[in-house]
């Protein structure tokens, strides 16, 4: 049987964006060896804990035809223009890859695969790296979201766990229908609630569009509809990988946080009704923050936490999302 | 005031895995033709069974003890044969197949089971719950196998396997020794998936090439 051995070499591993990726795909085979195709694709890739993602992939056609005995050298250059960069966490890695291989008809095809590292340059970003994410909206200020009716929804699941208990004497799934509708509606309707003594909050940023090591300004300013005493308020910056692996039932998510950043806000104490309210901080995307990313099952994303602690009565609870551009 | 809880981020400039000569860590998601090429299972006798009319192949266990894993590696030596993976609520087209592979056949409802039998002459399936009953109510000849990883060996050879698979270059990779199988066996039970998840998280944290510890 013939041999027929594949190997990818490039002078290095490490790249930055806007350098030309060179090398050279050899080919040995001992004996004729006809191939259909010797195709060498550059591609990204993650591993880690989520299902697997690609993209970016570039390819270029090497050979077409029958070998004969011997060594085959074929130069290659690809240029790396796109994201996203390598980057290596907990649950997710993003890397680069260069896949050559041989159609070969009738046996196994031959194929080698190396990696190599993307970087950032010091040359100023394009706006649109592939993989990056960037909200829909590039939303500065931020209010309570409406959920309309869909907020009643999670009481249908309280009222099937009561028919299952009082009907069907099953307490346990009756009562765990019921505990995670309640549960569900609660958090769904809790900071409304607030609301209802606090009056509206907003939440303001300067900016949407950071890169690692950008400072930005935080407010929040509401006018209370009555008297109230608040015993916390804080804003919590929150960068968190957050990986899913299988699928339909099976589908699991992990989640890890890179980092978390609390900052109080306000004062404790009594704040009067009619007499409006304000605090404005200064907040830093940390220096080595990995961007926002997603794809299909992987994700990093940063977002503002924030929360007003009201003794005896629903907490008031938001987050914002934060778009950290590489 | 700011409090800085946890900074764990950054990018490294060194191939992932490379300080122990793997690529990737060998615990991570694998994609289906992956799983395949490191499982270990022993279908070896099943391998022509399905080949005859009136024939049925059941993977039967709890989440997590490689069901899918057999039916996949089994429908290798099928390559035509449709293979299914349901979902809750799917309705698929059970249009009739010489033969089918379904993975969580347990997500059609008894009638659409039922259906799907009356249009698969040979059928091998994963569930959860026992079809057994049923599936010989159908006609078939049923052969029940209960996954169930709960021999050392065979444990040890899986994870050297995944591990193999994440080779980097020639030369020493980490291993799992028999040892540290019975220790996963004695927290976990027979349940891979949760060895995983646990072994994923060793090899995040490990600096060097070693035998793998608890």
């Amino acid at each position: 049987m013939s041999k027929c051995d594949i190997s990818i070499k490039t002078n290095r591993t490490n790249y930055k964006l806007g350098d030309i990726v060179k090398g050279q795909v050899t080919v040995e085979v001992n004996k004729e060896c006809k191939c259909d195709g010797l195709v060498l694709k550059k591609y990204w890739k993650t591993h880690g804990k989520g299902n697997r993602s690609s993209g970016g992939v570039q390819t270029l056609n090497l050979f077409q035809g029958v070998w004969q005995p011997g060594l085959y050298t074929y130069s290659f250059s690809f240029e790396l223009n796109d994201g996203p960069f390598s980057y290596h966490g907990h649950y997710i890695n993003v890397d680069w890859y260069l896949n050559a291989r041989a159609d070969i008809p009738w046996a196994l095809d031959p194929a080698d695969e190396i990696e190599f590292i993307l970087e950032k340059g010091t040359e100023e970003l394009p706006g649109n790296l592939s993989g990056y994410e960037v909200h829909d909206t590039e939303d500065k200020v931020s209010g309570l979201q409406d959920y309309g009716l869909f907020k009643y929804f999670p009481l249908l699941f309280v009222i099937v766990g009561v028919a299952i208990m009082y009907y069907d004497q099953s307490y346990f799934f009756g009562g765990i229908f019921s505990v995670v509708g309640a549960v569900i509606f609660y958090k769904l309707i809790q900071s409304s609630i607030a609301e209802k003594k606090l009056g509206n909050v907003e939440c303001v940023i300067d900016e949407n569009n950071l890169r690692p090591g950008d400072n930005f300004s935080f407010t929040i300013a509401f006018n209370p509809k009555s008297d109230i005493t608040i015993n916390s308020a804080s804003v919590k910056l929150v960068g968190k990988e957050i990986a899913m692996s299988g699928s339909g039932t099976k589908k699991t998510t992990h989640m890890h946080t890179l980092y978390s950043n609390e900052t109080p806000l306000l004062n404790q104490g009594k704040f009067t009704r009619g007499i409006p309210v304000r605090d404005k901080r200064r907040l830093d995307i940390p220096l080595d923050a990995a961007p926002s990313f997603r794809t299909s099952d992987n994700r990093i994303s940063w977002a503002l936490s924030i929360e007003i602690d009201i003794p005896q009565w629903p907490d008031w609870e938001h987050s914002l999302p934060i778009n950290v551009r590489p | 005031m700011t409090l800085t809880i946890k900074i764990s981020s950054g990018v490294k400039v060194r191939l992932p895995f490379s300080h122990i000569n793997l690529r990737h860590n060998p615990f991570g998601e694998l994609d289906q033709q992956q799983r395949v090429k490191v499982a270990v299972v022993d279908i070896e006798k099943y391998k022509h069974i399905l080949n005859k009319k009136g024939h049925a192949i059941q993977f039967l266990a709890d989440h997590g003890r490689g069901k899918t894993t057999h039916l996949l590696s089994l429908h290798q030596y099928y390559p035509t044969a449709e293979y299914t993976q349901l979902y809750p609520g799917d309705k698929p087209d059970m249009s009739l197949q010489v033969l089918r592979f379904v993975d969580s056949v347990e997500n059609l409802s008894k009638q659409q089971r039922i259906a799907m039998y009356k249009n698969s002459p040979s059928l091998a399936c994963t569930t959860h719950t026992d079809l057994t009953k049923e599936l010989t109510g159908a006609g078939y000849k049923v052969e029940n196998i209960k996954v169930s990883m709960r021999n050392i060996e065979t444990i040890r050879l899986m994870f050297n396997r995944r591990i193999e698979f994440s080779r980097r270059y020639e030369g020493n990779i980490p291993l799992i020794d028999t040892h540290l199988v019975s220790e996963l066996i004695k927290r976990f039970g027979d349940d891979i998936r949760a060895m995983e998840h646990y072994l994923y998280e060793v090899f995040q944290k490990m600096e060097e090439i070693e035998n793998v510890k608890m």
